[in-house]
């Protein structure tokens, strides 16, 4: 299931400000990791997807983005079963979640 | 002086983040990264001089085989250097048991990553960095902390008969009490001649004697008594010679009325325990002992944690406890209570009417999972009159659940007069009370 924030929902609200400081630069990095994760999946590096999305499930969270721990988490499944399905699936659900929270941040 | 935190992970964006919190709280904070990846393991002859805090995250990233090599097998050989500083485990969501493993490798904390928050990240170093001070302080008034070694332990006024049962992080000795001209056991915490080891062991180690000691009851434990001699902390306490429930299960059903028995027991000493406000976290048949008599007392509080500080720690996610016993919300890391302890007891009781215990899996994380998801087991035609009582000890829900030890006691006396016994008024009791059965 790919997460979804309602138009009620701002997550970005309350994030700790602490870490809110950070997000803008931590958006940038998940958004080359977007293109890095189509040209692995192209190559079928499926063991280096594992990795990136093994480490977006740590950080998502930790950054105050928990959907980004459940898309992160689900790469990381879908990569150790080398579906390129589900991959690509949430690939697209990881660039959906970026857009929201961009526009959130405004 | 500045704290010194080393943080190990082969993620730098998360070392960065860890950092930025240590350093928003701490500014004159030296983090030192450390990248497994990239620069290795660490000499043997690194003992974390000057660092106050590690951080080890349980992935080491590429060039280790995780199921050989990883942040676990890293703490477990940490502690075994002489003065290691605390380490605070880092793992990912849904490894549960890595947290329980983690603790009992004599980690400081644990901190799924994925919940980090400041104030958790901040409060566990605080409490880190507490810690090994009074471990530090009190160590130095060991007398000649540098006659430790691999020297066979010594404890004056008790004669070391052998060893029980060895944790790590602690050894149980059966030993003759010279005072008491009897048998006890003696649990003793390893290295605490070393004035810079044992921080958090000393903590639990201390934390368990506090417990235990405010708990006087027929069902509990008795301490003899606790100290500090020849370079090594000790609790002396009443030995079983009959061994543990595990023990006396062996795999097999107990008779019917023996299995209520125990039960009824467990479930007074939950209610002494819980009247004090303490959760034992960590029931299980091994630790439950048996008395010559037939009556029972529980031991390892250990994982035991007072509930008011309960709450705290379980709202980040930490979890503790053992996979068969544990239960639906323990497994998931979210805040548990005296309910938790009567599931427990719930799963303890099915498996001594049954021989088998009620959620078995291929892994521990399976197990978890059936805890949370599974149907509760039915019992055999033959053993149907305690179906109630595991349906109400697992529900999933625990507000499902018979809500107190003083209740199921109650109704355990309800359902079987003359075999199990009312509850007493809660009030404080003396150790000597007889037995409920």
């Amino acid at each position: 299931m790919t997460p979804q924030m309602s138009e009620t929902e701002s997550p970005i609200d309350s994030i700790d400000p602490i870490v809110r400081s950070l997000l803008p630069g931590y958006l940038v990095r998940r958004e080359e990791e977007l293109k890095r994760l189509q040209a692995l999946l192209a190559e079928g590096q499926f063991e280096q997807i594992r990795t990136l999305g093994h480490n977006l499930s740590g950080s998502g969270g930790a950054y105050g983005l928990p959907g980004l721990t459940t898309i992160g988490r689900q790469l990381e499944a879908a990569a150790g079963e080398g579906d390129a399905g589900a991959i690509s699936s949430q690939v697209d659900a990881l660039r959906s979640f970026l857009q929201q929270v961009r526009e959130q941040l405004g | 002086m500045p704290l010194r935190i080393l943080i190990i992970d082969d993620h730098a964006e998360y070392r960065d983040l860890l950092a930025h919190h240590i350093t928003t709280q701490w500014s004159d904070a030296v983090v030192i990264h450390h990248d497994p990846a990239e620069r290795g393991r660490f000499e043997r002859s690194f003992k974390g001089k000057g660092i106050d805090v590690v951080l080890l995250d349980y992935n080491l990233g590429p060039g280790f085989d995780k199921d050989t090599e990883n942040g676990l097998a890293w703490l477990r050989d940490f502690r075994a250097r002489p003065g290691f500083p605390p380490v605070i485990f880092l793992t990912g969501e849904g490894d549960e048991l890595l947290a329980v493993q983690a603790i009992k490798a004599g980690a400081a904390d644990y901190i799924p990553k994925a919940r980090l928050t400041h104030r958790f990240l901040v409060t566990a170093i605080k409490e880190a960095v507490r810690s090994r001070r009074r471990a530090m302080a009190l160590a130095k008034s060991i007398a000649d902390p540098a006659s430790f070694g691999d020297v066979p332990i010594k404890i004056r006024g008790y004669e070391l008969i052998r060893e029980i049962s060895n944790r790590g992080w602690s050894w149980v000795y059966l030993a003759r009490s010279e005072a008491l001209d009897e048998d006890v056991a003696l649990k003793v915490l390893r290295q605490v001649g070393d004035a810079s080891d044992g921080t958090s062991a000393l903590e639990r180690f201390i934390q368990e004697y506090e417990v235990i000691s405010r708990i006087k009851h027929r069902n509990v434990v008795k301490i003899h008594g606790h100290g500090i001699a020849d370079d090594h902390a000790y609790i002396a306490m009443e030995y079983f010679s009959a061994g543990n429930l595990k023990q006396r299960m062996g795999g097999r059903a107990l008779a019917e009325d023996e299995a209520l028995a125990i039960t009824a027991q467990v479930a007074q000493a939950l209610m002494k325990i819980h009247e004090v406000d303490v959760l034992h976290r960590d029931l299980k048949p091994a630790n439950v002992m048996l008395r010559e008599d037939g009556s029972i007392a529980l031991i390892d509080f250990g994982l035991a944690k007072e509930l008011s500080l309960h709450a705290a720690l379980t709202d980040t996610g930490e979890v503790f406890g053992t996979p068969y016993y544990m239960s639906p919300e323990q497994g998931q890391g979210e805040r548990v209570d005296e309910r938790g302890d009567l599931y427990s007891l719930g799963v303890m009781f099915f498996e001594m009417l049954t021989g088998r215990k009620p959620f078995v899996a291929a892994t521990p994380l399976a197990v978890i999972y059936k805890h949370s998801h599974a149907p509760v087991p039915q019992l055999p035609e033959s053993l149907q009159r305690y179906q109630g009582f595991i349906d109400s000890l697992l529900a999933k829900n625990p507000a499902e659940r018979l809500q107190s030890a003083r209740m199921l006691t109650e109704q355990l006396a309800l359902a079987f007069p003359g075999k199990v016994d009312p509850p007493p008024p809660a009030s404080p009791e003396v150790f000597d009370r007889p037995g409920k059965l």
